[in-house]
């Protein structure tokens, strides 16, 4: 059963950088078992809220409570149950990957020595090499690896995939949905490659100049924005579709492409019977909601 | 506008150059007084300034050729290729052509040989000028041509260096001007060549005022440990011994308690230090030897100067605050780790340097008073008893480190200004400046320790508890 009390609260949470803005009066809460889609342009404000999360980050105004604590406050406890992959690749460069996998192993004791070895297997990932020397694919899979190897409850990936493969990609993702097997676990991940996103995320944050736009399951979010294709049965369309809430449309002579909002399949049908045309409904992509959301 | 002359604009449009091309122009001033000085008290020898001017002004424009050439962009820009080229030539032969004006200040030459010993004097220039090219092209760093400075003017006196080079320009011109024409000649093929923009485009490079950009410090850093650890494996890398010590008192602590952070940051900061051969250890004692000798054998002010060099040296250290590598440990944690480490840097620098003045307590015994061009030079022991300045000096960077995280060029600025002040400062201008002993009592000595360890654990404490610790709001 999966518990409803949230692990991440954000109460009314303002964080500026000089004249920026970077988070807006944000209200969030984030539940175990899910994968959250963070979606959002460069400047969104989707890595300043992470950190903020783990208290990287203290916000000017409200709070955030992660697993009960002020993030803040956070101690090993907490953080002990977070996995972080971060946007700076920070690591340590004079170490071999080996020894920074014992380096950091050696601050929790559930590591899972198994997960690692398949992990390095599967990602083939050489353990002998100095960390400074790797490509930034292999230092994004080692990043992933020390975030993962504890299992924790919380795992927070930022762009963690920019630099990998189109194969390490897919391995990635599959890697995703073995965690979220496990309904205790949650993953938040921020990315702008959408296609990937779209593959295993539940649920949606969108974020638009330090503001949630939307905070929704992916499903309600697909059910909001469909596309049309109205064919008129006898001639030309009508001058003046009456769907509603179209925000899109380009048509020729007998045939029309509406994207709407709001609507049901049932809605749209009906609406294009009274027209006297066929409709043809598909759901749009994640890349293409987005655009529609931010836009 | 022309290729070159969009080049030509890096030299007043980066603001960061400005102060250097203050510095160059007041050099310039100097060196056109002592020349007018010279033609008045006939000494020739000071004709030779500009050579070392040129000198240093070329390794500037070859560094800021470097600048352009690493940068992917300018490798497929047309007609680029061969810009360089084009650059240090045209900024070369005009620096060298102004100064050559000099000489025609120089005296007792009639007209004929003035305009032929003004061409020798523009040749020679050249040949400095791709002296200081050459060396930063070579070495692929503008800062070790400092290390030529004070090489050159050490070595000026007992060589008599700047008299044999006015001596060649104006008693043997065409040998000069020949010479001159060869090393422009070879120049001129070597900074053409096809390859040379595919050797440089995209390669870390450290630019002129790159030593405070400590992310691309720390990068280059680690090419040149890869490098090093290519050639001999395993040499760059921390020991088996090293890292089962550290880890082992990492997972041996208690999960989550306070132990495991610190081990964790000594093992950060230290463990390669740890881990180095006793060759290192040997060489690293055969560089610092003779430098504490020259120290000691100059007179007077200069060599406690070893007691404040851990002060400013510390600036470019990391006391893993400001990290987003995310281990178990809160912003609690951060704060002791670094504490810790900041104390364990303290006490190891004191006792190297104390021991570096204790060693020099029986050196004085032994080395002899040397005498070069009639001038005595005594080596004199250092004083001991400031061995406490590190202590003093340590926090106090530190602290001003963290307080400018964001601007490691005004940290270092302001680090630098309170390494002044302090030759002023009335406390220090006993021990620095005479070889009497200190006159501060052990209570003074324990205020100011007391001081500066406060503010640095102020500042670290509300940094670490207070501000953001990764990205733009740190």
């Amino acid at each position: 059963m999966i518990n409803e009390k949230p692990i991440v609260q954000m109460l009314n949470v303002r964080k500026r950088f000089g004249k920026i803005q970077a988070l807006d009066n944000i209200e969030l809460a984030i539940t175990r078992g899910k994968i959250i889609g963070l979606l959002g342009a460069n400047g969104a404000g989707k890595s300043t809220l992470l950190r903020h999360i783990i208290g990287l980050y203290l916000a000017d105004e409200g709070v955030c409570i992660t697993f009960g604590t002020e993030a803040g406050k956070l101690g090993p406890k907490e953080l002990g149950r977070i996995g972080y992959v971060h946007q700076e690749g920070e690591l340590l460069e004079w170490m071999t990957v080996k020894q920074l996998i014992r380096y950091v192993s050696a601050y929790y004791e559930n590591w899972n020595h198994e997960l690692e070895e398949r992990y390095i297997a599967d990602f083939d990932i050489s353990t002998k090499e100095r960390v400074g020397s790797l490509s930034p694919g292999q230092r994004q899979k080692v990043t992933i690896l020390l975030a993962i190897g504890f299992e924790p409850e919380l795992l927070i990936l930022d762009e963690p995939a920019s630099a990998l493969d189109p194969i390490a990609r897919s391995h990635f993702l599959d890697l995703l949905l073995e965690i979220i097997q496990d309904e205790n676990h949650t993953i938040i991940i921020s990315s702008h490659i959408l296609s990937d996103v779209e593959k295993v995320m539940d649920h949606a944050l969108i974020m638009r100049e330090g503001r949630i736009l939307r905070d929704c399951s992916f499903d309600s979010l697909r059910e909001e924005f469909v596309r049309a294709t109205v064919t008129s049965i006898e001639g030309r369309l009508p001058a003046k579709l009456s769907f509603e809430n179209i925000i899109e449309y380009e048509s020729n002579f007998s045939k029309a492409v509406i994207t709407v909002e709001k609507q049901t399949q049932e809605e749209l049908e009906a609406k294009a019977g009274a027209l006297n045309c066929e409709i043809e409904i598909r759901p749009l992509s994640l890349e293409e909601i987005y655009r529609l959301v931010v836009s | 506008m022309s290729i070159l002359c969009a080049n030509l604009k890096h030299l007043y449009q980066r603001r960061s150059f400005w102060p250097l091309g203050l510095f160059f122009g007041i050099i310039a001033f100097g060196i056109i007084g002592v020349i007018t000085e010279a033609v008045t008290e006939n000494k020739q020898g000071a004709f030779c300034a500009p050579a070392l001017w040129v000198c240093f002004a070329g390794s500037f424009i070859a560094a800021l050729s470097i600048d352009v050439l690493t940068k992917p962009f300018s490798y497929c820009l047309p007609g680029h290729k061969d810009m360089p080229r084009k650059f240090l030539f045209f900024v070369g032969l005009l620096l060298s052509f102004l100064w050559s004006l000099s000489f025609l200040f120089y005296p007792e030459l009639n007209f004929a040989k003035t305009v032929l010993v003004c061409l020798s004097a523009f040749s020679t220039f050249t040949i400095f000028y791709w002296l200081g090219v050459w060396f930063v092209f070579r070495f692929r760093s503008w800062f070790f041509i400092f290390t030529l400075f004070p090489l050159l003017l050490l070595g000026d006196k007992p060589l008599n260096i700047s008299i044999f080079i006015v001596y060649s320009i104006v008693e043997s011109p065409l040998r000069m001007i020949l010479l001159g024409g060869l090393v422009n000649f070879s120049a001129w093929f070597y900074w053409g060549r096809p390859n040379l923009a595919r050797e440089y485009c995209g390669r870390l490079w450290m630019g002129a005022f790159d030593a405070w950009n400590k992310k691309k410090t720390a990068k280059l850093h680690q090419v040149r440990l890869a490098e090093r650890d290519k050639k001999k494996p395993g040499s760059m890398q921390i020991s088996a011994g090293a890292e089962s010590f550290f880890v082992a008192r990492i997972s041996g602590a208690k999960t989550g308690g306070l132990q495991q952070y610190i081990w964790g940051c000594l093992y950060k900061s230290f463990g390669l230090m740890f881990s180095q051969r006793k060759q290192n250890w040997i060489r690293f004692f055969i560089v610092i030897l003779p430098m504490l000798c020259f120290l000691c054998y100059m007179p007077g002010v200069g060599k406690n100067i070893i007691f404040l060099m851990p002060g400013i040296m510390v600036a470019m250290m990391s006391l893993n605050v400001h990290s987003s590598l995310l281990i178990s440990g809160g912003r609690r944690e951060r704060f002791w780790s670094a504490l810790t480490l900041a104390v364990t840097t303290s006490i190891l620098i004191t006792l190297l340097v104390t021991f570096l003045a204790a060693l020099t307590i029986p050196l004085e015994l032994i080395l002899p008073e040397l005498t070069i061009k009639g001038v005595t030079f005594v080596f004199h022991a250092l004083n001991i008893k400031l061995f406490f300045v590190p202590l003093l000096m340590i926090p106090v960077t530190l602290a001003i480190c963290l307080i400018f995280h964001k601007k490691p060029i005004l940290a270092m600025f302001c680090v630098l200004f309170i390494f002044q002040t302090l030759f002023i400062v009335n406390i220090f201008r006993n021990p620095m400046i005479t070889i009497e002993p200190v006159q501060i009592g052990p209570v003074y000595i324990m205020i100011m320790l007391l001081f500066s360890w406060t503010l640095f654990v102020a500042v670290l404490h509300h940094i670490c508890m207070r501000r953001s610790l990764v990205g733009q709001g740190r």
